[in-house]
């Protein structure tokens, strides 16, 4: 079998370390997962703060200033979904998509987000939309409680870099997450700007075991974010946002792909760089 | 093991007659009898070869021995008070607090057991302005110490507190300032109310506090400590502030004691945000200063506000940990977990009575918010009744020091 | 042992592929001992069916790729790639990990372990020792390669080009075209998913799959006394009759891989050029077709594959008398797509088809067709002068072609040293 394994090895590319290294002590792991709680805890105020305006808006009617605040109001939410999710009933009652229920838009257990994106940019309109908006803000305030005193496993946190890839290579370079809206890009950014979060605080770490996967993994991540960064509506103002995924040419779908998939597969191995299960 | 041992020999493949089988069964219980022994004489091996350890002699100048040198592992020290005045007795990792005994009487013993690993420590000697003892570890051949959890599985909780402290020492920052503001204003109203806020957090955060002893001593250490007592150039800290907001009824001569506390908070933020907390350090730390509360109201029949203040504060700290190590007793030690938290939930129950008494006893305006809430509380003159609340401290502190052995964590 | 003997001997030892090689008496004695003892021992309903023919390995160096003019494995699949390789050192490093895959894939053997925190460095779904299965990959590169991007545009084959439709077709674009094609065939399909995902996970960032079809041949017993019946499809059809012969080298050489006579860049000799197409077929509307009506459409009878003049599959159509389309109407599917006329005869294309059955349409009807491969060394000769002939034949009415594309199969690798694409770099460099 000799000459099969020196194929694959030849093959791999070195993406595939062979063994885990082990030799990262787990105590240092506690301070980047306790900034990584901080990260979220700010993010959380965040979300809990642009989606009483986002739901405000909805409520009071205002189409305009609704559709402006959907996608600034769910970045808060893409950036920090490994731990998000961990809450299942309530990512569902967020975050869900119409394909997720059997009656699709019709189905009445159909809410959070993408049921009033759906109101706000299908039917153009803001009737029937005030109990999704209700429901949302209140599960919205449930999801900041419940992550207060969270004990963070360190799992979660660090397979949450690759989880938040896995999210980009399914669902944000096909651009099926916001399919009434087309603000898919800046849900994108927003997983990018989570799973980043996470690798730069273990980087040190990682860079003790293999410096090499460090400077490859920043490279994808600065390839993504260049190309990201060419539908921005304005290069000097971050909170202008993204243009409409529908002007993303298939050139840029390909480079995107590309680098997606690589941080995919590399990040599928920090947790056993970083010697966890 | 009372099956095999009649079935191992050929005869048994029979049928057995009565005789053999008594035989057998005999020899069942002798066997057992032997595994009892056994069993017992290894319970006998885990005791410390004598009840009382190593002990130290706490005299006003220093301790007797200066020096000590114990081997690695579970080691147990009584410390004698020669002294004429109560003492507190720690042993010092650099600036980390592993162990301490507070408040021993002159003319008491008191003992103290600790998990010990190989190296060079510190040990505190009564009097703070006293020389230091050194507490050499040597390493240990024996390995009958408790296997420790996989590091990993703190990893979780360490973070989570690591977080608790980080968010506690935020609201700190901006409580000292607000009562540096206040001094500085001449504003003992004011002042007072930022003190509870503050001194209540302080309380919270008494364990990582605790783990730097020269942090701890400057922020919280009571004048009994210093050989000057209230007039000791080296009191500060929260106890210093409170004599003169709460028992001097002024805001006058703060202002060097508030520069300095301010600083020292920093000191600990920085300190915090680079520490990493040993395992162990969670319910033994927190187990500790709630020793060490107790162990200074024992005396008093009843408690002020501001002792009842603290230990709400101190409480709020241990159910934060309580609330952290849960999860890993409910795996590691399930019996331990339930009189764990029922220590805990009486303390709450009894502390929110305590504070319900308290201001339906000394506030008859009840419900008026400018004249309720702590501050009315803690400026009435209404004592307490202590026993209840010494009793359920000292209950969840036995509990608390309880957890690691549970866990199997030593150090 | 050369490669003709090696396929006899393939050809005889595999089940999927064997129908062909086997006298009648072998089969009826094997299902006659299938009938005797249709479970084994210790066997549960679960248990995993035994195959007899997983170590089949087919050599993947030499001058011509493998899955061409190998005999046609049980299963098939065609997958489309976009490329995401940003510059040439990239396409290369692409080429060599595929080369490396594929090599390894078809011989089989065993993955390295590797530390369980890590993913496993295999799906695992063929266990713990991969067997070669009769897998063969075929690599090849579609029109777009040869765009701008890698520098490739001067070394493109002269007839390789963008598969329009044809008036018949409602090409789904989702299901069309490609950078480059990887066709999977072996005896089971588990091995061609298992294939697909080991060079999946070696190729991040350099391959996305664009379209995937699969498809299998059905395992139907000839009739007796019939030697040599081809497969059917879901017409119900035999289908290849004339495919020309794969023992002869020589027409093989002619009508197949491109040599020194045909007029194309040298680096691409040893290659051929691959039509592939998704043919869906009404299959509900077809059984409800009178079968002579069938019979005619086609230009055999349905059962027997016989050509509608002659008794036996093997028999040659006979035009000649029959310019009338009396017997075999001029417009069916054989006489269209096979003339038997001199100036026909280098139209003549190699097919290798797979039957697909993917699911339901929304109407309900079954979405079952076709997925066409063929080779020929001369794209515009072969495919397209067939079915443009095709154009218009009464069996468009049963047949909507949704996908597929045209692609150039690379020249084999020589050996060890060598690469997939190799030449094509050189030639560009």
């Amino acid at each position: 079998m000799k000459p099969h394994q020196h194929l694959i090895a030849a093959a791999t590319l070195g993406l595939l370390p062979l063994a885990a290294q082990a030799a990262v002590s787990p105590d240092a792991l506690v301070g980047p997962i306790a900034e990584y709680k901080l990260y979220v805890l700010d993010n959380l105020e965040q979300f809990v703060d642009h989606t009483e305006k986002f739901t405000a808006a909805v409520e009071a009617g205002d189409l305009h200033n609704a559709q402006a605040l959907y996608a600034p109001t769910r970045v808060y939410y893409e950036r920090i979904e490994p731990i998000a999710e961990l809450f299942a009933d309530l990512d569902a009652s967020i975050d869900a998509r119409e394909d997720d229920y059997e009656q699709g838009v019709k189905d009445p257990d159909f809410t959070g987000f993408h049921r009033i994106e759906y109101g706000l940019f299908h039917e153009h309109s803001t009737e029937d939309l005030n109990a999704y908006a209700e429901r949302l803000m209140s599960d919205v305030n449930e999801l900041d409680h419940r992550v207060q005193d969270l004990t963070f496993p360190p799992e979660t946190v660090v397979g949450g870099a690759a989880a938040l890839m896995e999210e980009v290579a399914a669902t944000k370079v096909s651009g099926e997450e916001d399919r009434y809206s087309r603000t898919d890009l800046w849900d994108f950014q927003a997983n990018i700007d989570g799973a980043r979060e996470i690798f730069t605080l273990f980087k040190p770490l990682a860079a003790q075991e293999d410096a090499d996967f460090v400077k490859r993994v920043d490279d994808n991540f600065d390839d993504v974010e260049t190309t990201l960064a060419t539908y921005r509506v304005d290069a000097d103002d971050p909170d202008a946002g993204f243009e409409s995924y529908d002007e993303v040419n298939k050139n840029d779908r390909r480079a995107l792909a590309g680098p997606v998939t690589v941080l995919a597969e590399d990040l599928s191995t920090l947790r056993g760089l970083l010697g966890l299960n | 093991m009372t099956h095999s041992a009649p079935s191992s020999t050929p005869i048994s493949r029979t049928t057995p007659s009565p005789r053999l089988l008594r035989a057998g069964l005999a020899s069942s219980f002798l066997l057992m009898l032997i595994a009892l022994g056994v069993f017992a004489l290894s319970l006998q091996a885990v005791q410390p070869p004598r009840a009382e350890g190593f002990i130290v002699n706490v005299t006003a100048g220093g301790c007797q021995p200066e020096q000590l040198e114990v081997p690695a592992g579970q080691r147990t020290f009584t410390i004698v008070n020669r002294s004429d005045r109560a003492i507190e007795w720690e042993i010092i990792d650099g600036v980390m607090v592993l162990a301490e005994r507070e408040n021993i009487a002159p003319g008491l013993r008191q003992p103290l057991t600790a998990s010990l690993t190989p190296g060079d420590y510190i040990m505190t000697c009564g009097l703070l302005s006293n020389p230091r003892g050194t507490l050499h570890v040597a390493p240990n051949g024996d390995t009958s110490q408790p296997k420790a959890l996989v590091a990993r599985d703190f990893i979780g909780p360490l973070a989570e507190y690591r977080v608790y402290t980080l968010l506690q020492l935020r609201q700190l920052t901006s409580q000292v300032r607000a009562l540096h503001d206040a001094i500085y204003a001449d504003d003992l109203h004011t002042a007072r109310a930022a003190y509870l806020e503050a001194r209540r957090i302080d309380q919270r955060l008494a364990t990582p506090i605790g783990l730097f002893s020269d942090l701890d001593q400057r922020m919280n250490a009571h004048a009994d400590y210093f050989a000057q007592r209230e007039s000791d150039p080296d009191f500060g800290g929260f106890p210093r502030v409170a004599l003169s907001l709460f028992e001097r009824g002024t805001t006058t001569d703060l202002k060097p004691t508030i520069d300095r506390l301010v600083e020292d908070v920093e000191t600990l933020k920085t300190r915090l945000e680079d520490a990493a907390i040993p395992p162990a350090q969670l319910a033994n730390g927190s187990a500790r200063v709630l020793q060490a509360w107790h162990d200074r109201q024992v005396s008093q029949a009843t408690l002020s506000p501001r002792d009842l203040f603290d230990l709400a504060g101190l409480t709020e700290g241990a159910g934060k940990i309580v609330s952290l190590l849960a999860p890993l007793l409910e795996r590691q030690a399930p019996g331990t977990l339930p009189p764990l938290n029922d220590d805990l939930a009486t303390l709450q129950q009894d502390l929110a009575n305590a504070n319900a008494d308290n201001t339906s006893g000394s506030d008859d305006s009840r419900g008026n918010d400018a004249s309720g809430g702590p501050l009315a509380r803690v400026e009435s003159d209404d004592g307490i009744d202590a026993k209840r609340l010494l009793q359920d401290s000292e209950a969840l502190a036995k509990s608390l020091s309880a957890i690691n052995r549970a866990l199997a964590l030593s150090g | 042992m050369d490669r003709r003997h090696f396929l006899r001997h393939a050809g005889l030892s595999g089940l999927g592929l064997g129908l062909a090689g086997l006298c009648p008496g072998q089969v009826h004695a094997q299902l006659q001992t299938r009938t005797q003892a249709p479970t084994h021992r210790g066997q549960e309903v679960t248990s995993a069916p035994l195959t007899q023919d997983a170590q089949l390995a087919y050599p993947f160096h030499g001058r011509h790729q493998q899955g061409i003019v190998t005999p046609r494995q049980a299963t098939g699949m065609v997958v489309a790639f976009d490329v995401l390789a940003r510059d040439r050192d990239d396409l290369e490093k692409l080429l060599k990990i595929l080369t490396a895959r594929i090599t390894f894939l078809t011989r089989g053997g065993e993955y390295p372990q590797r530390d369980p925190r890590y993913p496993p460095p295999d799906s695992g779904i063929l266990g713990p020792s991969v067997p070669p299965d009769g897998l063969t990959v075929t690599l090849a590169l579609g029109d777009s390669l040869f765009d701008e991007r890698y520098g490739l545009a001067d070394a493109r084959p002269r007839h390789l080009q963008r598969m329009t439709g044809f008036p018949n077709d409602a090409l789904d674009a989702a299901r069309c075209h490609g950078d480059l094609a990887l066709q999977f065939c072996a005896n089971t399909a588990d091995t061609h998913y298992h294939a697909l995902r080991d060079i999946i996970k070696h190729t991040p960032g350099l391959l996305m799959v664009r379209w995937k079809q699969e498809g299998t041949v059905p395992l139907l017993p000839p009739a007796p006394g019939d030697v040599e019946g081809s497969a059917r499809n879901f017409l119900g059809f035999r289908d290849g009759s004339a495919n020309p012969s794969i023992e002869d080298e020589a027409l093989m050489d002619a009508l197949v891989w491109i040599g020194e006579a045909h007029d194309e860049p040298a680096w691409a000799r040893g290659g051929s050029y691959m039509a592939v197409r998704i043919i869906r077929n009404f299959v509900e509307r077809w059984d409800r077709t009178p079968l002579h009506e069938q019979e005619s459409i086609f230009g055999r009878r349905k059962m027997s594959g016989a050509p509608l003049s002659g008794s036996r599959e093997q028999d040659i159509p006979d035009y000649a008398s029959d310019p009338e389309g009396r017997i075999t109407p001029l417009d069916a599917h054989i006489r269209l797509a096979n003339p038997r006329t001199p100036e026909t005869e280098n139209n003549r294309i190699l097919r290798r088809p797979f039957n697909y059955s993917n699911g339901v349409e929304r109407n309900g009807q079954l979405d079952m067709g076709l997925l066409f491969i063929c080779f020929q060394a001369d794209l515009d000769a072969g495919f397209i002068s067939v079915q443009k002939r095709l154009n218009g034949e009464p069996l468009e009415e049963y047949i909507k072609p949704v996908g597929g594309g045209y692609f150039f199969v690379l020249p084999g690798a020589i050996d060890d040293r060598d690469f997939l694409g190799r030449r094509l770099l050189e030639a560009t460099a």
